[in-house]
């Protein structure tokens, strides 16, 4: 069933096992896994069942940060606020964390999750299933018959980025949610705060408001906060009627270690002999596989970033028109085309090589600087607005850079190519972000370190959990649908225990 | 003209002269053109690496027809007996090692080789070099 709240009495309270704090990819997979049992499930999402600006303004706040230029409205123009979420706007790109995410690095500060990849893959097929993208070799075997820059090296490997079509959850997930017995979602419904006991330990019901600021009751014997990366923190930070700083901040850690994917045009690579392989496997406009869209991605395995101490990264070959290559482009192309013919490589036509962008996009070492709190201002609902100081470091762009002059190096020593790379003292020279919000509830075993436990909930208080990429401790370097989607899928079977106890 | 030997230039190197006491041992009689020659010969495209080369020379002045060809006699194990094919095998694996190794230059911001960096210089070089 699908309500608005504008259409529920005044003097009506909602009651239910288990109310879900937001409809977006993570808050309707976990609805999804819970359809069929036998609880009382609510989902609240604040927006309505589509885009609608004053609703979306409720996203503002004051932001800063070294890649946000001024006017950006980095908070209000990179997530969604209706029903279905950000998956409204999503490009598709699905791809699991890697093992070495999950693991403590111990050149890279505040690593490790207190789980492990084993521990998630049984949930990726499920959520493979939700993105609506079959089961899927991300690795290598189901595109095996696409040709691969530098296969079989020893510092990079290929890995297949699965493209959903994408999922819209609004509109390919409705008709079960309408239909299901035991889901109500109630849109407009405006989530301002968690209130809690005397002890901030126990969850006893929502502060909710309607568009027009009048109240509604809601109250639950479990709460899941899945409003997304920015949102659960602010959520959090906003329930401070018994606690100053906020729900689940006993050690200051709600909205900290905020993690964005770096995004670079980071240089230009000039293949001679690429015009089959590269367009085919590397394009963003994405390649038919089988059954499945892919598109390939270069990334340096687990122990080349061990031994060089890098993040994790991505690496992409995009089409450059020759007409926008710099004037030496053509020169260089020639001279690795002699040392080809000089080394008797496989002949090559005549025709010029391909030119590509390399784009790299880059894991972020977790900051406890880079933060969402709470600004002083208020929204027109009369919660205080997120306020974002995104940072980022020099080690990122560092490892960046070493990682694509790394690559250029690989391919020329196979005298596959050569490459131009972003000048030293343009170190974030046409970087920006990639819509993703990570970190902001960061998942650990020791509450001192986090802010969920590795069931996602909430250390300290027994009946909240949160969803969504808010409980990644890394952000890997994939898109963090497909993970986020599994944790909710993930929780959802922790729930149903949970639920019947 | 006489030249010097590649053993008396890794003599030289071995005695710890590097490359300024390579430039001296140039003007004792190396003979930048001798290895010059072959090198252009090696190149398909020899006007696109000059263009290269030029780049690379404005961009390191310290560099000439004596130091570029000194570096890559030393470094190609080079001398006038080499023959050309063995010339092209050890320019092309000495690339292949540079980058392995990271040995790259930046030529306007192009990664290259120094190997062939020197190579694309030395190219530029012998075109300027007014005839004999």
């Amino acid at each position: 069933m699908i309500l608005d709240s504008r259409d529920i009495a005044r003097d009506s309270a909602l009651a239910a096992d288990l109310c879900i704090i937001g409809a977006g990819a993570a808050g309707i997979s976990l609805a999804l896994e819970l359809a069929g049992g036998p609880h009382e499930i609510l989902v609240l999402e604040g927006g309505g069942p589509a885009y609608d600006q004053r609703s979306q303004e409720l996203y503002d706040g004051p932001e800063a940060g070294l890649l946000i230029p001024p006017g950006s409205r980095y908070l209000a123009s990179t997530r969604l606020r209706y029903f279905g979420g950000t998956t409204n706007h999503w490009n598709g790109f699905c791809r699991p964390l890697d093992r070495e995410d999950f693991e403590p690095r111990e050149w890279v500060a505040r690593s490790g999750w207190p789980i492990s990849l084993a521990d998630l893959e049984p949930f990726y097929a499920r959520a493979c299933e939700l993105l609506q993208i079959s089961p899927f070799d991300y690795d290598q075997a189901t595109a095996g018959a696409h040709r691969r820059l530098l296969d079989g090296d020893e510092v990079f490997e290929t890995n297949f980025f699965h493209i959903s079509p994408p999922t819209r959850f609004a509109q390919a997930y409705r008709r079960p949610l309408e239909e299901s017995a035991k889901i109500r979602v109630v849109t407009n419904a405006n989530v301002r705060r968690i209130e809690v006991d005397s002890d901030a330990r126990h969850a006893v019901g929502l502060d909710v408001v309607r568009p027009d600021g009048s109240p509604l009751a809601v109250t639950a014997r479990h709460y899941v906060l899945a409003t997304g990366g920015i949102e659960n923190a602010r959520v959090l930070l906003n329930s401070d009627r018994v606690r100053e700083n906020g729900l689940g901040n006993d050690y200051d850690l709600v909205g900290r270690c905020f993690m964005e994917h770096l995004a670079q045009r980071i240089g230009v690579v000039v293949i001679p002999n690429g015009r089959r392989q590269v367009p085919k496997t590397y394009s963003k406009s994405r390649v038919r596989s089988r059954n499945n869209w892919i598109c390939g991605a270069i990334r340096p395995r687990a122990e080349a970033q061990r031994e060089r101490r890098l993040l994790n990264s991505l690496l992409m070959v995009t089409p450059l028109a020759q007409s926008e290559v710099a004037d030496l482009a053509p020169a260089v192309e020639r001279l690795a085309r002699d040392l080809r013919e000089l080394a008797a490589l496989p002949p090559i036509d005549t025709r010029p090589g391909y030119f590509g962008w390399l784009h790299a996009y880059g894991e972020q070492q977790p900051d406890l600087d880079s933060r969402v709190s709470l600004s002083d201002e208020r929204d027109r609902l009369g919660a205080r607005r997120s306020a974002l100081d995104w940072r980022v470091d020099e080690v990122e762009s560092r490892s960046m850079r070493t990682t694509a002059r790394l690559f250029i190096e690989r391919l020329g020593m196979n005298l596959d190519a050569r490459g131009w790379l972003l000048p030293p003292d343009r170190p974030w020279g046409a970087a920006r972000w990639s819509n993703h919000h990570m970190g902001t509830t960061r998942m650990s075993a020791d509450p001192a370190s986090g802010v969920v436990d590795p069931e996602c909930r909430l250390h300290g208080v027994d009946n909240v959990f949160v969803a969504g990429s808010s409980v990644f401790a890394t952000s890997g370097s994939s898109n963090p649908t497909l993970t986020l989607v599994a944790l909710a899928v993930r929780l959802g079977h922790h729930l149903k225990g949970v639920l019947a106890s | 003209m006489k030249t010097v030997s590649r053993r008396a230039i890794l003599r030289a190197l071995a005695a710890g002269a590097g490359v300024a006491g390579l430039g001296a041992l140039g003007c004792r009689g190396f003979d930048p053109a001798a290895l010059a020659a072959p090198l252009r010969d090696l190149a398909r495209n020899p006007e696109s690496l000059a263009a290269v080369g030029k780049v690379f020379l404005a961009e390191n002045p310290e560099e000439n027809l004596d130091t570029v060809t000194e570096w890559l006699a030393v470094n190609l194990d080079w001398d006038e007996a080499t023959p050309a094919d063995e010339l092209t095998r050890r320019l092309v694996e000495r690339v292949r090692h540079d980058f392995r190794d990271s040995r790259t230059v930046r030529v306007d911001n192009w990664l290259l080789s120094e190997t062939e960096a020197r190579w694309t210089a030395a190219v530029a070089l012998a075109a300027e070099a007014p005839a004999e």
